[in-house]
């Protein structure tokens, strides 16, 4: 049993409960998504905030680095410009070494150089000139003055290791034009780069942050990030070549050198040909407010429990309402039931019986005759225990008992009062049996209903009676004609061949006799109780020998179509003959009755037809109809033919008792009979429900039992 | 009259003539078994008799015998009946010295009251006897 109740609940878990655990996901999912949404819009809200501060403080940032960096060139310009607007182009180079080394050069400036129109140098302040001048015209820095485009203004190198000073320098050069205006060379101040990116290292806020300061031509002056560098080329990089074509643009994207996340600004210079970019890492921003944030999740975590609590406070107060009145409801449904049981108990003739796991009990009045000790035995056996197990609604049924040699016949309802599963719609398991029988005695009203039958019997015996004469005269006039001619044979000593012919037909007619009065113990016999499958087809067949030879002698035709091998129906068959005789009795006499109105020449004809009318899956109905051609019955009369007494003969012919008898006995039988007008005359078709073999062998099964 | 089954044959009828000698009999049943009895035991008399096994056919047998003058019927047959046989003979062969003797299983006032208004008069009831018989045929003077 615990293992069913875990079954159950599983089933109910999986199956039915499916959609009650999906309903709770998405309403706590509802009530989350309240608090959850507000943090995520307000913690967005606030990194962007951090982005736009972090981007505005880099932009002022590089325009500082900028303005700095223009303050730190353009002595350096000046003092170029100036030796270049000093120096007399015809000096010597140890001339031009002195005055160089007159001149009092800042600290980043390692080494100003002079060098000739071609690219070879003059002096430099470092090394007296000595030996065969130093060609540097393939450096850029003094390339670019040279040639048929010159550079205008001040050039910035890329950083470059020095020939003469040995170190990385980033070298400042300007074209050197005497009075005249003629191109005389270059002027070369070369700047310790290492000044510059100590100077941004030390302006650094995070471990990521990055300053550089890149050239037009794309190329990283200095660079000064996790590690400090320079010489890297960024020219191909989308932010760069943005930031190339505007004085001013924000910097977001991924560093193409070293991969980390940055936000920031790009500013160009106007004086020359340089770009400061300033720039901070992504996670390092988000990371300033990161306590902000952490707050608001905690603060709406907390608010979602809240929420979730006071959801799961409605939810089980309501369920708790739910199932006080689930209780109530009960509890008056119990109250009613008992009060319906009691007014049931007080009906006469019905005894209520209630059937639970500990035995049963009477309800309301427990005198009374044998029939609740017969229910109490009943309700006990094994075989209304298995019928009723599984029963979900009421179930009635009749029931036949025998005690001290008396019959009884009882009609059952059978009703289960327990709960019924919504799910499984079966008994909850584990519930207790709890069932209410009412039972009806029909004993009396049977045996009344037998001696309505006995006297409609009694009344066609009447006129049966006619018929029967003929029948019985007919054998007995040929016995005692074949007796005499048997007798002559002997005195005129014929041969033993014709007293044999004579004696066997003697027989032969003694035997169609007694056949006939076979057939008259019907009208004699007490009708039983039970009802036994039976073929429909014996009844058609026993009616119409008890009155098919005095159709034929009154000259109606009788046919017989139809009829099915396995089909039976549970009827007491001496009933249902009788029903066919009073039917065929009824055509008789209407065709009778149209003859006398029309004449010799209309011939009379009865048709019975058997056939099977399927409703649906369950057993057919059997139909067997008489139909007769005698014109039908009038319209104002059809409507009272089977009350009893009622009859259209002349007095003393009808006794009004065989149609309403015969619809008392089909409708005892569990179907009905009816009566319509057909083309030619009146049809009369029994309905009773069909038993099929399997069903066969189900009632022979019931039957035998101990009741 | 005191007969015995002996003196029908020396009996004579009136006139001299005996019946089966004039004309045969005709007998009308619908029961195969109850002619054959009949006839055999209608021949031990010496009487001679024909046969007929509905009122139809007994009109066609009384065409093709003109000479038969006593029919002898059952009341209750199919097709056409006894008594409709005595109508329509009477109708057909009006100015034939036809006599009818009715045979009834049992003597139902109806029938019998039927055969008289047809104006027979000659009823017998089943079983058959055959003394009843030869006294109503003697009985008709013929």
């Amino acid at each position: 049993m615990r293992l069913a109740a875990i079954r159950a609940q599983a089933s109910q878990l999986f199956g039915g409960s499916l959609n009650l655990a999906l309903k709770f996901l998405l309403v706590f999912l509802a009530i989350e998504a309240i608090p959850f949404g507000t943090a995520w819009v307000l913690t967005e809200l606030n990194v962007r905030s951090e982005y736009r501060e972090a981007e505005q403080s880099a932009q002022k940032t590089a325009y500082i680095l900028l303005h700095n960096f223009e303050q730190t060139v353009e002595p350096i310009d000046s003092l170029l410009l100036n030796f270049a607007h000093a120096l007399d182009p015809n000096s010597t180079p140890t001339e031009v070494y002195d005055s160089l080394r007159a001149l009092s050069i800042p600290a980043p400036i390692v080494q100003v150089t002079v060098v000739d129109m071609k690219g070879f140098v003059i002096a430099s302040n470092l090394a007296p000139p000595v030996g065969d001048p130093i060609d540097l015209s393939d450096r850029e820095h003094i390339s670019v003055h040279i040639g048929s485009n010159p550079h205008s203004g001040l050039f910035i190198s890329k950083p470059v290791l020095g020939r003469i000073s040995k170190r990385w320098t980033i070298q400042f050069s300007r074209a050197w034009y005497d009075q005249a205006g003629e191109f005389r060379g270059v002027i070369v101040a070369s700047y310790n780069i290492f000044d510059f990116i100590s100077f941004y290292s030390r302006l650094r806020v995070d471990p990521n942050s990055l300053i550089a300061l890149v050239g037009t031509d794309g190329v990283v002056r200095a660079r000064a990030a996790a590690t400090v560098s320079f010489g890297e080329t960024v020219s191909s990089s989308p932010p760069y070549i943005k930031g190339l074509t505007q004085a001013e643009t924000p910097y977001d994207a991924r560093s193409a050198i070293d991969g980390v996340d940055r936000i920031g600004y790009f500013v160009r210079s106007e004086r020359y040909p340089i770009i400061m970019l300033v720039a901070y890492d992504k996670s390092y921003v988000r990371s300033l407010a990161e306590e902000f944030r952490l707050a608001i999740w905690i603060t709406a975590g907390g608010l979602g429990l809240i929420l979730l609590v006071l959801a799961l406070l409605a939810l089980s107060y309501h369920r708790l309402q739910q199932k006080v009145r689930a209780s109530a409801l009960r509890e008056s449904a119990r109250q009613r039931e008992v009060h319906f049981l009691e007014a049931m108990a007080g009906v006469p003739g019905v005894c209520v019986v209630h059937v639970t796991a500990e035995g049963s009990r009477q309800i309301g009045d427990t005198s009374g005759n044998a029939l609740p000790a017969l229910i109490h035995e009943y309700v006990a056996s094994p075989r209304f225990v298995a019928a009723t197990r599984l029963l979900t609604g009421p179930q009635v049924s009749v029931e036949y008992f025998a005690r001290d040699g008396e019959e009884f016949e009882v009609q059952l309802m059978i009703a289960p009062l327990e709960e019924i599963d919504q799910i499984t719609k079966r008994p909850s398991e584990g519930m207790q049996r709890d069932l209410v029988v009412f039972a009806v005695d029909q004993t009396s009203k049977r045996i009344e209903e037998n001696n309505l039958y006995q006297m409609s019997k009694l009344a066609s015996l009447g006129e049966v009676a006619t018929g029967l004469a003929h029948e019985i005269n007919q054998p007995l006039g040929v016995i005692r004609l074949a007796a005499t001619n048997a007798l002559t044979g002997l005195q005129k000593g014929m041969p033993n061949d014709h007293m044999e012919a004579k004696l066997n037909r003697i027989i032969q007619q003694t035997v169609r006799m007694s056949r006939i009065i076979d057939h008259m113990r019907i009208f004699g016999r007490k009708s039983g109780m039970r009802l036994e499958p039976s073929d429909p087809m014996d009844a058609i067949d026993g009616a119409l020998q008890v009155v098919g030879a005095q159709l034929r002698l009154e000259n109606v035709s009788v046919s017989v179509n139809g009829g099915s091998d396995d089909v039976r129906v549970l009827c007491r068959q001496d009933q249902l003959e009788q029903v066919v005789i009073n039917l065929l009795q009824n055509a008789r006499d209407a065709i009778r009755e149209r003859r006398r109105s029309v004449g010799v020449e209309y011939l009379g004809a009865i048709s019975i037809e058997m056939a099977l009318e399927h409703l649906d899956t369950r057993a057919p109905l059997v139909c067997i109809s008489v139909k007769d051609n005698a014109g039908g019955i009038p319209d104002q009369v059809i409507e009272k033919v089977f009350q009893p007494f009622f009859t259209t003969k002349p007095p003393g012919q009808g006794t009004g008792l065989g149609l309403s008898v015969s619809f008392g006995i089909i409708r005892d039988h569990g179907g009905t009979l009816s009566v319509e007008n057909a083309f030619e005359g009146a049809v009369f078709t029994i309905r009773l429900p069909g038993l099929h073999e399997a069903q066969l062998a189900a009632t022979r099964q019931h039957l035998p039992a101990d009741f | 009259m005191g007969m015995t089954a002996a003196g029908l044959h020396a009996s004579p009828l009136p006139g001299g003539a005996r019946v089966n000698e004039m004309s045969p009999l005709l007998i009308v049943d619908d029961e195969p078994e109850y002619l054959d009895e009949i006839l055999e035991a209608l021949a031990y008399e010496g009487i001679e008799a024909v046969s007929a096994s509905n009122g139809a056919a007994a009109v066609a047998m009384l065409r093709q015998y003109p000479d038969i003058r006593v029919v002898v019927t059952d009341i209750r047959m199919p097709e056409m009946d006894g008594i409709a046989l005595v109508e329509a003979a009477r109708g057909e062969f009006g100015n034939r010295d036809l006599h009818f003797i009715v045979v009834t299983g049992h003597a139902a006032k109806s029938d019998l009251e039927r055969a008289r208004a047809a104006g027979v008069r000659n009823c017998l009831s089943k079983p058959l006897a055959l003394d009843d018989l030869r006294r109503a045929i003697q009985s008709l003077q013929v």
